[in-house]
């Protein structure tokens, strides 16, 4: 072997742990178990084939799989081409992930043999041609294993987020943003090669990227569930022995309401995190029953600053620092520094509200080739230099307090823990409709919404119509719900449209 | 024959998917007590948090995750039994 190890590039971890531990299971995905030997296998047959069709140089190439070996097989082969990988979610509309493409300039495609032809029916109407790559089940016990070694600050990713204008943002994450992730965390989670890990999200959702990378860094098995596994999640945990769980805190909420949190439920819990969206305090104190051998933090983390920088222990209670009934976000992690600004970047004083910055080796360079939204949320701090500017609402108490999650300073919800612009659903409806519309997050949930409500200032469209024209364009998450048609939208005093009168007639009913 | 709780739970449950029935071409009448609504297309994994929320508060009954199979979670068939009984004994 000659394998070389640098430690900023994402997947050397995966590497040494493949020399450590060749034969412990390294993914379980679609009633399959694969070592670490025969995942690299796998991973490295991609690799070659990019390498020697997709030409020289650094390059993104996509990945159309989901919940299946070929999936991660196709992230880790992508990496060890010393390309960046642009995840496809195969359940999104093909225009969406066509635009993610495009946008991307992706020049290979890796998918999972059952999805080949919508593959090729993806690409075919591209500018750029995109060579798709179909991997064999076998793998290859190549000599050479890196072929091409990235550099630290070339995307290790790229995702797309909601785009408050219509159009989703490119967020290009650096092997050494991830690199710094990964340094933070090491520490506090101290995991070995007997951990089991769970991965509850798509690979489109950045905290996919810890379930991997962190699993396979220390030679731990991340765990994937099925279709049905991922319904009924509290059967999962215990079928697989988990021993580290990560999750949105809805999902524990769905299990806290469907009467899934038992006291000592999940015995083999040593882990619990959660992340995307507020934790309220009485899920965090209901889950610590359920998981009496397992340590609960709460995460917090915009893609922006790569998967997570800031978090809370929850030590049995929150007391004095909930705020609103959710658990604090906490402290920064590793070299993440944070501050509560105004308008003017000017620290408020500990216990007024303010806007989180975020600045450290975690905050990416800037949006995917998109100056003007760049410009919007990335600053330069006098003291701090390059920051992202988060938009989310925070309060820290004292000076060496956790910060509490206040809310939004923009329309940007929460479904599910997924990110939402409503600017973006609604620039979907009125161009679909070819009427005003109106997006707001309903049902209401602790932490977010569990989806979305639209509204069409238009009585004689069809909502049937409309909502699969909508759902041929935007991720299931964000289509919406249900559609109302108004004769006209509501406006507030001041003449702007009134999501809030939506929603108490939502709340009325 | 007076129909039973589990027969109105499914009527209530395909009345409340006919839109996403008809887009797959079919009627309620057509679908059989194995169904599952999730691997058939009908419903996602929403989908199925909605039904069930909307079937508590319909029947005034609480679920327990832990009495139903994953399998039978999302089947037409199973899922209608269950609630029936849940209704019979709460």
């Amino acid at each position: 072997m000659t394998t070389r190890l640098q430690a900023p590039v994402l997947a050397a971890g995966f590497l040494r742990s493949a020399e450590l531990f060749p034969t412990r299971p390294a993914l379980e995905v679609d009633g399959e178990s694969l070592t670490y030997d025969e995942l690299r296998g796998r991973a490295t047959a991609i690799a070659w084939t990019l390498a020697s069709q997709a030409g020289e140089g650094p390059a993104l190439t996509a990945v159309l799989a989901s919940r299946s070996a070929t999936a991660f097989a196709g992230v880790l082969g992508v990496l060890l081409g010393g390309h960046g990988y642009v995840p496809l979610e195969p359940r999104y509309p093909p225009a969406r992930n066509r635009l993610i493409l495009e946008r991307s300039g992706c020049r290979a495609l890796v998918v999972d043999r059952a999805l080949a032809d919508a593959a090729t029916e993806l690409v075919a109407g591209l500018r750029e041609r995109v060579l798709v790559v179909v991997p064999d089940e076998g793998g290859t016990a190549a000599e050479r294993v890196f072929l091409r070694e990235a550099r630290p600050e070339e995307p290790a990713y790229l995702l797309f987020t909601s785009g408050s204008t219509g159009a989703p943002k490119g967020v290009a994450v650096s092997h050494a943003n991830v690199r710094a992730f990964l340094d933070a965390i090491d520490a506090r989670y101290d995991l070995n090669e007997s951990d089991r890990l769970s991965q509850m999200f798509d690979l489109t959702f950045d905290l996919s990227a810890f379930d991997m990378f962190a699993a396979w860094e220390h030679g731990a098995c991340v765990c994937c569930p099925d279709a049905k596994q991922l319904l009924k999640p509290s059967d999962f945990i215990r079928d697989t022995s988990l021993t580290v769980w990560f999750s949105v805190p809805s999902v524990a909420m769905f299990l806290q309401r469907l009467g899934a949190l038992k006291p000592a439920a999940f015995p083999t819990l040593r882990l619990s995190l959660f992340c995307g969206e507020g934790l309220p305090d009485d899920l965090a104190a209901a889950w610590a029953e359920a998981a009496p051998g397992s340590n609960v933090d709460n995460l917090y983390g915009p893609t922006e600053a790569t998967i997570a920088c800031t978090a809370q222990r929850w030590n049995g209670r929150s007391a004095g620092h909930a705020v609103n009934g959710l658990v604090p976000i906490g402290t920064p992690l590793g070299e993440t520094s944070t501050r509560v600004v105004d308008r003017s970047l000017r620290e408020v004083p500990h216990g007024t509200a303010g806007e989180l910055l975020l600045s450290g080796p975690q905050v990416v360079a800037g949006y995917w080739d998109d100056e003007a939204a760049t410009a919007q949320s990335f600053v330069s701090h006098p003291e701090l230099g390059h920051s992202y500017l988060t938009g989310d609402r925070v309060v820290q108490l004292t000076a060496d307090g956790p910060l509490a999650y206040l809310g939004r300073l923009d329309s940007q919800i929460k479904i599910l823990g997924h990110r939402v612009e409503l600017g973006e659903v609604e620039a979907a409806l009125r161009e679909e409709a070819s009427a005003d519309a109106l997006a707001v997050g309903w049902p209401r949930t602790a932490s977010g919404a569990a989806g979305i409500v639209g509204f069409v200032a238009d009585r004689s469209i069809d909502p049937v119509a409309l909502r699969g024209r909508i759902a041929a364009r935007l991720p299931d998450y964000m289509v919406p719900r249900e559609l109302r048609l108004l004769a006209e939208l509501p406006l507030t005093a001041n003449g702007k449209r009134d999501r809030n009168a939506l929603i108490a007639l939502l709340e009325a009913e | 024959m007076e129909p039973t709780t589990a027969d109105l739970v499914r009527d209530v449950i395909l009345g409340r998917l006919d839109e996403q029935l008809a887009a797959k071409g079919l009627t309620p009448s057509d679908v059989p007590p194995s169904f599952d609504l999730l691997l058939e297309g009908v419903i996602d994994s929403f989908g199925v948090v909605e039904i069930i929320l909307m079937l508590e508060q319909r029947f005034a009954f609480e679920f327990d995750f832990d009495e139903l199979a994953a399998d039978d979670l999302t089947r037409i068939g199973p899922l209608a039994t269950y609630v029936g009984r849940k209704v019979a004994t709460t």
